[in-house]
């Protein structure tokens, strides 16, 4: 017995699983060409995975990345992200990882599983002091160096030109930083993010 | 939309640091203590030489039955402003509020109103012991002296990285406890000895349920008793919002730098109960030990249960009482607790065999590790370097 909803949502899905009703899609290698421009709005909280979810939009920021292919089918790329947040109470970040990505189509979506390692310098929230020369010296919002190791799934819309221009994506990323405090290993924290990969350039 | 985007510039451009620094002025000692004690001079000199290394503030308190007291502080208890530390000053406690909670419970005790082999269920409400596992094995006696298995709730990973995302979230005993949710008891209860601060918030817990109100037992029947005037514990909502309580620092990198986090402390510390949750100045904290030891706030046969120790089960050696720690220096047993905050540090202890009581406090976090948190260890080593000479 199926289910009236599931035949509703079929009905819904049809236009794109049942090829000849739709043009034919050409193959997502013709489509891909290398180095585009990816933008992105993105909110930072410092949390577990799935929890605090009532900070997921609190600390904006911005992301900026390009990528290349590894195949053909361009299943497997190589990203490049960098990014700033603001977040008055754990500290701002910014940060630069390069992320081995897999990217499986399925119609005109796509989705993607990135993982990679990188830097990210965590700025101290308040004003922090140093002991030098016997005196204490200010220093505004001093941070650390710290290696980063994100992890991140995304879900993207392709469209069904031969060579889209913009195509819109979501992520969920999560990362840890290693040395933030000998005492805490790692620290978890978390991105969502929304932005475009934009094909500026013909390669 | 082009309001989004100014909204968005501005949010990102509001680069202003978060400021949590509190009012901090100097105070006037009321007890007097005795300039020519005999260790002051080696005293003075540790507590300066940390202060020159990094600590932003640091306080020593002793006392011995024939030398009297004797204090003296060296740094500053707000850098920003550069307001010295003094012997006067309110110094969080941290986790010595164990030893206030243990010994007000063990008052209870002493009326009958509490059996310290009973299970917890007996006393919590049930609201409250079903957030625990296996609640039912656990007796009073085991959260006393941390065999209870219990996790701690303050190592989950959950609660630290929210309090440093919401550094001015009030967390209720209730939340504290709902960290447990799902978890399991570590060990048999019993079965061994494992710090946990989830014993001592059930504790204070179990205390409010059997005589009503855990504060106010602890001001009438030990604070007001002994002449602890310096001492504040929830006593008003914002008892720790006070000019005389030191500034707290925190050294969150490890790197060398602090930041002051006085707020997010203060706001960190009224919101922990029974394991936690002290201020008091450093002579009060002497005195309050004193009177434990000198059984003038237990009878002795409870201050003998609060010195029963369990063991190390690394070292097998004496660890533990009932909101009393033992530890060894050098060969000389102390009996007392330490305290390890986000913003603050502290130390105190009775040293029976050489008649010495001394309370140590620094106003920077040591919960976490870093180059001057190393400093806080090497400073109470020194300090008992020159106490057991």
């Amino acid at each position: 017995m199926i289910k009236p909803s599931f035949l509703s949502a079929s009905f819904l899905a049809l236009p794109l699983l049942v090829e000849g009703q739709v043009p034919p899609l050409p193959s997502a290698g013709a489509l891909y060409r290398n180095w585009p421009v990816v933008v992105g709005l993105q909110f930072h909280t410092l949390a577990m995975p799935f929890s605090d979810g009532k900070s997921a939009f609190s600390n904006p920021g911005l992301s900026v990345g390009t990528e290349f292919r590894y195949n053909r089918r361009a299943t497997l790329l190589q990203g490049l992200q960098a990014g700033y947040y603001h977040n008055r109470y754990a500290g701002n970040g910014l940060y630069a990882a390069p992320q081995l990505v897999y990217r499986p189509r399925f119609g005109p979506l796509y989705a993607e599983l990135r993982a990679g390692a990188g830097v990210l310098y965590a700025m101290q929230p308040g004003h922090s002091y140093e002991l030098k020369d016997g005196s204490w010296q200010t220093n505004n919002q001093g941070g650390k160096l710290m290696l980063m190791l994100p992890v991140g799934l995304s879900l993207g819309y392709n469209g069904r030109q031969a060579s889209p221009r913009i195509s819109p994506f979501v992520s969920y990323q999560v990362f840890v930083l290693h040395g933030y405090n000998p005492a805490i290993p790692v620290v978890p924290n978390r991105l969502l993010q929304a932005g475009v990969r934009a094909h500026l350039f013909n390669h | 939309m082009k309001t989004v985007c100014l909204g968005l510039l501005l949010a990102l451009g509001a680069c202003t640091p978060v400021d949590f620094v509190a009012p901090a002025t100097t105070c006037t000692a009321e007890t007097s203590i005795n300039p020519s004690f005999s260790k002051a001079a080696g005293l003075r000199q540790v507590l300066q030489h940390y202060a020159a290394a990094g600590l932003p503030g640091c306080v020593v308190a002793v006392y011995s039955p024939t030398e009297g007291y004797w204090a003296d502080a060296a740094g500053f208890a707000q850098i920003e402003n550069r307001t010295p530390m003094q012997v006067c000053h309110l110094q969080y406690g941290q986790s010595v509020a164990k030893t206030y909670a243990a010994a007000a419970l063990l008052l209870l005790y002493e009326e009958g109103k509490v059996q310290l082999d009973a299970p917890i269920t007996d006393y919590l409400p049930a609201t409250l012991s079903r957030k625990l596992p296996d609640a039912q094995k656990i007796t009073v006696r085991m959260l006393l002296n941390h065999t209870s298995g219990l996790p701690d709730y303050s190592s989950n990973a959950d609660y630290i990285a929210y309090l440093l995302q919401h550094p001015k979230h009030r967390f209720s005993s209730a939340d504290y406890l709902d960290f447990l949710t799902g978890s399991k008891l570590e060990f048999k209860p019993g079965s061994k000895f494992s710090y946990s601060n989830t014993n001592y918030l059930l504790v204070a817990l179990i205390t409010d349920a059997i005589h009503g109100n855990h504060v106010q037992l602890i001001q009438d029947r030990i604070l007001a008793p002994l002449g602890l005037q310096r001492t504040f514990y929830h006593n008003t909502p914002n008892y720790l919002r006070q000019p005389d309580v030191v500034n707290s620092y925190f050294e969150r990198y490890g790197n060398g730098r602090v930041e002051n986090v006085s707020q997010m402390q203060q706001i960190n510390v009224e919101t922990l109960y029974g394991d936690d949750g002290i201020v008091a100045s450093p002579l009060d904290y002497v005195n309050f030990l004193r009177a434990l030891m000198e059984d003038r706030l237990l009878k002795p046969s409870s201050r003998q249960l609060m010195m029963s120790w369990v063991n190390d089960p690394k070292t097998g050696q004496p660890k533990y009482g009932m909101g009393l720690y033992h530890i060894e220096h050098q060969g000389q047993v102390a009996y007392g607790h330490g305290g390890a905050g986000l913003g603050a540090g502290c130390a105190l202890y009775y040293l029976p065999d050489k008649q010495l009581y001394f309370f140590l406090g620094v106003n920077m976090g040591t919960l976490t590790e870093g180059k001057l948190v190393s400093k806080t260890g090497e400073l109470r080593d020194a300090v008992l370097d020159e106490l057991v000479k």
